[in-house]
């Protein structure tokens, strides 16, 4: 037993106990975020600045962008792809049932928050730790991935320049170009119009020719890839002298075609593409899964091979055609896709190419053929034809040359993510050779509807028929 | 404030009281009704406060003034008598069982009350009403014992967290978990990771639990102040008696089994199911019928059928369930052994358990291994030292759960088609690629090639001091820790087709969880004439530290390696670490006049780390009050009301498991830890490089949620021996957490506020009592409901619907968890196709389900359960004893997303339910809700066959029997040749029964869906205790 004496001491003990557990209350619970940075830290460091420009790359990897949608879907919604139901997947957009459409906005604004909170730094002053040929490139950057998701935007919710459906047109994207970090960040904007986004987006890729080099191409933002999206850009903007000029700044300027030999192997090597301009590359272990990736997609070993090309598509090449090398016999005696068709054997994951110098040349020529340049336009067509091995054409004019020219671009780039955009710029019936009727241009379930969240916040207009 | 409360609190500590003079001692013996000395019985002088405790012979010794001196003498669970002494120099005394619970102990937030005194909504269990229950956490063994109480299984996989909710789901983002306390430890409650780590109850052996207390309104909780909001467990061990030592042994064992498995189609009914469905679409959709011949080859195919069959002869084609293939009778054995005794100094308890639960599902197991010291010892006559310590080990073997499709057999059992042998004529296991259907996996083979043990170290320790300087004050000081250590291995080996392609796959996670209080309590009684007070005075610091990490590899040499160190390739590692930190203040007065009127005010100043710069800290104040009625001289002293009281209370209490629901542990959410800063987070990879970008807008405003709650309550005893309790609550929960929606080109699509109200109020009602007392015959009845109503009051901006693309979605004026979409209309029996009704309740085939004016979708039902509770019958006759527990719930829908799967019959190659298969469409005219089989380029409409509608929403009220027990208990003299105390033989069985309309395997589970559930098991167990 403990002598009685010692009481004083256990009073003082509990005392102090008490005390210590109240004194400095406010200071004791302070915590720090150990795995997360502030907005200050991220964005006032040169290393800061440079790792969020590498989530804005990632933020294409995206399921609903390149990793799957932004090139299977305009596959399905067109034409070019009919589903097997292996995993039910894509059958809606086959069918074109209301509502299977592209849901990329929020994503596409995510990644642009991260291009304007990068480019409204770098505007306004010097960053600890970056030069000005370092901030510089990562403006160029950071411009050509802005201009890239507003472009994407346009095509799946907007009308194109070209095809403007003034009875149904609703108007372009709403235009935000300032960063949000904080409440007092948010602007209430509507949509722009059409040709305003379109100029925004011409800009940005302008200025980000001028910014870069071609140091990281394809695999990031480069001088090539900016010219080469700015051709495409401009071929649904309607400037035809600016497609052949931005194509003229990358075709022979040092990236070749692919040779008629080397062609398949370009998009079945763990490699990137060796004609790519931008290509989204994907590490070993970034597959998104047997549910979600395009090789999965495309193929059913492994995989589910959920969509496979249409007759249809496949009556348009010859037998000689080396792009039928692109595909391969399934289990059911049906071709498939090969062109995104495991990365270094892993399965569920492969470089998706964005944008190849083929592309350039048909961009080129069907620029050439709208501005009545018809030898030069099949001069570009041949290019791609003798390549590739088939016959090559003569004396084409007008609508028969242009008519030439989108068959040679839908099979060249079939499963790259054009088809259904192509058709819709041009204003031209959706063929659906599977379906009873084919889609009208008129028809509402050309635009993917907005998210609802933006109508009841923005007070956004919706597109028609939604 | 702080310094207020710092100063009343040392102006205690340094006042010293007049003690009264006392000149005689008096002194006696204890005996209990056998003639026993009574060690530990409290002897008072009343009035002083002065006294002693009998010593292990029942003795004690106490100084009294010459005249007038009155003892008090109490002990738990004994009537307390009065007696006074005159002029006698001994006084000897028989105490006796008291039958009245009202004067029974309560274990309270900081302290403990006599139950006559209690103010506020506190519900006790004693520990030997779950002990016997075979259910490895007291979690679900509590499931219909308490009022208000609503606890259901978040899965059958033993071991398993159970889903408490006590008197409804205030919170809409936050967690909704009570916090739980052991011996004033409290417990960290992560609900973010799987398993048995989940589980902050898989360490706490039932047996060693003396009571648990349930604090249910704000008078009882807010002494836990932001913790305090979704109610309080307390729980009690079990601790040493003085006296001879006593051993006590039990076992028990049996077996564990599935029951209700789905009535799945036969081969035949297969085969045909895919005709139907080949059929349909080539008629309907290509416009030309196809040959029968042809479609039965395509159909024979599709089911896995390479040889051919006549249309003839499908009905013989053999079936192999593969349910069979998944389910087994698994084996439950429960042994515990415990030692207790000392003398008046010391007292202490140990006790070993341990437990097996070989699940019903293969490969699922639970292994359990308890050791407990609870000891406590007077280090002088006014300083006690108090150390309770328990070690737990918990192996959990639960590999196969997870995805709804190829790892979770439970599911993929009731879709594989039944067509294909899984064994092959040679005996080896089917390929998988031969497995028809979309899970082209062959069951047999999992067990072998996955695996997913959890292995959990917990040790829960308090130690506390009690010091009296003076025999009024009592200063307590506790340091609790509560510490997890959780090790998962995941193995997935080289052939299994979910690792082929790296050639297998291990991983291995570890989780730290260091959770350690420390707080010092003041603790003041005194009573002067008719005056009765109390006053508590506490201050606490609380932090958790969590660490953890998670790395994997590929490539494993062969089938026979499976540990991470056989891996060619490093392939993830994660981790990360993180704290929470709290600092409180707190305190409570009692007071109460002539035992009539009872007022208590209790408080707490709270801080935490979870919070917004600005809104750090909050205080909860709670006042209540309880009118003794029964004490008041113009009560009637009748036989039929003996007694009753009338309680009301007010109170706040707040919730911070703010981050609780939706942060996952492994994963990239871990940089939204903190909604209070904005974060850069890592996890955006692009070219091997590590991006970062920001996971949320920042909001240093936020705080804690708010609870206001009113409670009023009403006891009454009734011929002393029936309780009867009736508790009317209504509680606000406010400033709820919520992602109020932003634009999404923002580039977020949320900010967390505290924005939003949600609403509970219900009835309880318990009634416990002796029905029928004849002779030796007793006849026990405990009864319990609770009729309860949710409703959401208020969401952020005037929003209606927070979700309205969701099929469960959180509306104002519905409860959380509320149904609204398609209502199905059944089957147009023209041509069997299915249609649905639209907003003008017309017939479509294509309802709009997209937020509008034109939005075709109704609420449907809501998840929450209006009126649960429990009944108990314990009928026992000398030493035989039979008692039947029966749990309900009712007024809940639930989506049996089970049965959407097991309706597609030929759309995507799925197993489907054989009942609803006979009554689907099958020629013109046929009247029935099952519409005609098609394949997945479905009928041409915007939604399929088995689309999500009111068609999958069930009643899921049941009635189940939970528990039923034999036993029998040898009487003494019997056993006493035997040199034994005790000798009891028992079995028991679980889910016996139940009574259900839903059509799924189980109404019991907590989410608002039954895909790939684990179903809860059947035990039935026989058991043997001894004690000598």
């Amino acid at each position: 037993m403990i002598n009685i004496s010692f009481k004083k001491y256990i009073v003082i003990f509990f005392g102090v106990i008490f005390l210590t557990a109240l004194s400095g209350c406010e200071g004791i619970i302070d915590v720090e975020p150990v795995l997360s940075v502030s907005d200050e830290t991220a964005l006032n460091t040169g290393e800061g600045i440079n790792s969020v420009l590498i989530s804005a790359y990632d933020g294409l990897q995206r399921g609903d962008l390149y990793n799957r949608d932004m090139i299977a879907f305009p596959e399905a919604l067109a034409d070019n792809l009919e589903t097997t139901d292996a995993s039910g997947r894509l059958v809606g957009e086959a069918r074109n049932t209301i509502g299977s459409q592209f849901v990329s906005w929020n994503e596409c604004y995510e990644n642009i928050n991260i291009s304007n909170l990068i480019i409204t730094r770098i505007n306004s002053g010097p960053v600890d730790g970056l030069t000005e040929d370092e901030a510089n490139q990562v403006l160029g950057e950071a411009l050509f991935l802005r201009a890239h998701n507003y472009f994407d935007l346009m095509r799946a919710y907007a009308y194109d320049p070209t095809n403007l459906q003034p009875e149904l047109n609703r108007g372009g994207v709403p235009l935000v170009l300032n960063g949000v970090i904080a409440l007092g960040d948010v602007e209430i904007v509507g949509r722009a119009p059409v040709g305003e986004v379109y100029a925004q987006i011409v800009a940005d890729l302008e200025m980000a020719a001028s910014l870069l080099d071609n140091s990281n191409l394809p695999i990031r933002a480069s001088r090539f890839g900016a010219l080469g999206l700015l051709s495409r850009v401009q071929l649904y903007n309607g400037n035809y002298q600016e497609v052949i000029n931005a194509a003229n700044a990358v075709i022979g300027q040092g990236v070749d075609l692919l040779s008629n030999d080397e062609y398949v192997a370009g998009f079945t090597n763990a490699d990137t593409n060796p004609e790519a301009l931008f290509e989204i590359s994907y590490q070993d272990d970034e597959g998104t899964g047997v549910n979600e990736s395009l090789a999965s997609s495309f193929r059913s070993d492994p995989g589910f091979g959920d969509g496979i090309p249409t007759m249809d598509l496949l009556s348009n090449y010859e037998t000689a055609d080396v792009r039928l090398g692109t595909y391969v016999m399934n289990a059911n005696g049906r071709l498939e896709c090969n062109k995104y068709n495991g990365h270094n054997g892993i399965a569920n994951v492969d470089n998706v190419t964005i944008l190849r110098l083929s592309e350039l040349y048909l961009n080129r020529a069907e620029a050439f053929a709208r501005i009545n340049d018809n030898a030069n336009a099949i001069s570009d067509l041949n290019v791609i034809k003798t390549r590739a091995g088939v016959t090559t054409v003569t004396g084409l004019t007008g609508d028969a040359l242009i008519d030439e020219i989108l068959v040679e671009r839908r099979i060249e780039l079939a499963f790259e993510g054009h088809r259904f955009f192509d058709l819709k710029r041009l204003g031209l019936t959706i063929p659906k050779p599977l379906l009873p009727v084919d889609l009208d241009p008129t028809d509402f379930r050309v635009l993917a509807p907005i998210p609802g969240i933006e109508i009841s916040t923005l007070g956004l207009e919706q597109n028609i028929g939604y | 404030m702080k310094k207020i409360l710092l100063l009343s609190f040392m102006l205690l500590l340094t006042l010293s009281f007049n003690v009264l003079a006392q000149n005689r001692t008096v002194t006696g013996t204890v005996i209990d009704e056998n003639g026993e000395g009574l060690p530990g019985v409290n002897v008072i002088l009343k009035g002083a406060g002065t006294g002693a405790t009998t010593n292990i012979e029942g003795k004690y010794s106490v100084n009294i003034p010459s005249e007038g001196a009155v003892l008090q003498f109490s002990f738990i669970g004994l009537k307390s008598q009065e007696v006074e002494v005159g002029a006698r120099s001994i006084v000897d005394i028989t105490m006796t069982q008291d039958t009245q619970t009202l004067n029974e102990l309560v274990v309270t937030g900081y302290g403990i009350q006599s139950k006559s005194e209690v103010t506020g909504a506190i519900s006790s269990v004693k520990g030997e009403a779950i002990a016997a229950i075979p259910l490895q956490t007291v979690g679900r063994a509590l499931q219909g014992q308490v009022a208000g109480v609503r606890i259901s299984s978040l899965s059958g996989i033993p071991g398993a967290a159970a889903n408490v909710t006590i008197r409804g789901r205030g919170s809409i983002t936050g967690g909704s978990q009570p916090l739980w306390v052991v011996d004033g430890v409290q417990l960290n409650n992560n609900d973010d990771l799987n398993g048995v780590a989940a589980n902050p109850l898989a360490g706490i052996n039932p047996a060693d639990i003396e009571s648990i207390e349930v604090l249910k309104d704000a008078a009882a909780a807010s002494i836990y102040g932001s913790q305090g909001a979704n109610g309080v467990i307390l729980i009690t061990t079990k601790s040493g008696k003085s006296g001879k030592v006593k051993v006590n042994f039990n076992h028990s064992s049996g077996y564990v089994e599935d029951f209700n498995r789905l009535n799945v189609l036969d081969a035949g009914q297969f085969v045909q199911s895919e005709l139907d469905a080949l059929g349909t679409f080539f008629e309907f959709f290509r416009g030309d019928p196809m040959e029968e011949e042809q479609l039965l080859t395509l159909a024979l195919s599709r089911s896995g059928i390479t040889d051919p069959v006549a249309l003839g002869e499908i009905g013989n084609l053999p079936t192999f369930d593969q349910q069979d293939l998944v389910y087994r009778r698994g084996y439950q054995t429960t042994n515990n052994l415990s030692f207790s005794g000392g003398n008046d100094i010391t007292q202490y308890l140990f006790s070993l358990g341990y437990e097996l639960n070989q699940g019903h599902v293969f490969d699922f197991s639970f292994e359990r291994v308890t050791g407990r010291l609870n000891l406590n010892t007077k280090l002088a006559d006014n300083l006690k030292f108090t150390n309770n310590l328990s070690f737990t080990t918990t192996s959990q073997e639960n590999g196969l759960t997870g995805g709804l499709f190829f790892s979770n057999p439970t599911f993929a059992s009731t879709v594989i088609p039944p067509t294909v042998n899984p064994i092959q004529e040679d005996g080896t296991f089917l390929p998988d690629a031969q497995t028809p259907g979309i899970i082209p996996r062959n069951l047999l083979a999992v067990p072998d090639r996955r695996d997913n043990l959890a292995v959990t170290n917990s040790l829960i320790t308090s130690t506390r001091l009690d010091y009296s300087p003076i025999e009024a004050l009592t200063l307590s000081a506790q340091f609790g820790l509560d510490y997890r250590l959780s090790e998962t291995t995941g193995f997935n080996s080289v052939d299994d087709p979910d690792a082929i392609a790296v050639l297998g796959r291990t991983t291995r996670s570890s989780f730290t969880n260091l959770n350690y209080t420390a707080f010092t309590t003041a603790n003041y009684t005194r009573e002067f004439n008719d005056h009765g007070l109390t006053f508590l005075l506490g201050a606490e610091y609380r932090q958790e530290d969590t660490d953890f990490f998670q790395a994997g590899g590929t490539g494993l040499p062969s089938t026979l390696f499976t540990s991470i160190g056989s891996t060619a390739v490093p392939e993830t590692a994660t981790g990360g670490e993180f704290s929470l930190k709290r600092a409180s203040l707190f305190g409570r007065l009692n007071y109460n006049y002539a035992q009539k009127y009872f007022f208590t005010f209790s408080g707490r100043y709270d801080g935490s780390s979870r919070f917004g710069a600005s809104n750090r800290f909050g205080f909860f104040p709670a006042i209540s009050g309880q009118w003794a009625i029964a004490e008041e001289s113009f009560f009637p002293t009748s036989r039929v009301l003996s007694n009753a009281k009338i309680r009301a209370s007010w109170g706040q209490t707040g919730n911070d498991q703010v981050t609780n629901g939706f942060v996952s542990l492994i994963g990239a959410n871990l940089n939204n830890l903190f909604q209070n800063i904005t974060n850069f987070g890592s996890g955006a990879n692009f070219l091997g490089l590590s991006g970062i970008s920001p996971q949320n807008i920042g909001n240093d405003q936020l705080q804690w949620e708010v609870k206001t709650t009113l409670n009023i309550g009403l006891d009454f005893e009734f011929f002393e021996r029936f309780n009867f309790s009736v508790e009317a609550f209504r509680s606000i929960n406010d400033d709820l957490l919520l992602q109020n929606p932003l634009p999404l080109i923002t580039g977020f699509n949320q900010i967390t506020q505290n924005l939003g109200a949600v609403r509970n109020s219900g009835l309880e009602f318990s009634v416990t009592g002796d029905i029928l007392r004849v002779g030796d015959f007793k006849w026990n009845s405990n009864f319990n409901i609770s009729v309860l109503d949710n409703e959401i009051l208020e969401l952020a901006n005037d929003l209606e619907v927070l979700d309205p693309n969701d099929f469960t979605q959180t509306r104002v004026g519905d409860p959380i968890f509320t149904y609204f979409g398609r209502q199905y209309a059944g089957v147009n029996a023209a041509n069997g196709r299915p249609f649905w009704r639209d907003r003008n309740n017309n017939i479509t085939y294509n309802p709009i389900v997209t937020p509008g004016d034109d939005d075709d979708r109704q609420v449907l039902g809501d998840s929450f359960a209006e009126v649960f509770g429990g009944f108990t019958n314990t009928f026992s006759y000398k030493g035989v004893e039979l008692s039947v527990f029966l749990q309900y719930e009712y007024g809940r829908e639930a989506i049996n997303t089970q049965q959407q799967f097991n309706s597609e019959f030929g759309r995507r190659t799925l197993n489907g339910d054989a009942d609803i298969f006979v009554e689907r469409w099958q020629n013109p005219g046929d009247v029935t809700s099952v519409p005609r089989p098609i394949t997945a380029a479905g009928f041409p409409s915007t939604a399929s066959n088995t689309v999500l509608s009111s068609r999958f929403i069930e009643d899921a009220s049941y009635i189940r029997v939970k528990n039923v027990s034999v036993s029998y208990t040898f009487q003494n003299d019997l056993i006493s040749k035997l040199g034994l105390d005790r000798l009891r033989l028992y079995g028991q069985a679980t889910n016996l029964l139940t009574w259900t309309a839903f059509d799924g395997r189980d109404p019991e589970f907590a989410g608002t869906q039954d895909n790939g559930l684990v179903p809860v098991a059947r035990t039935v167990i026989f058991g043997i205790e001894l004690g000598f």
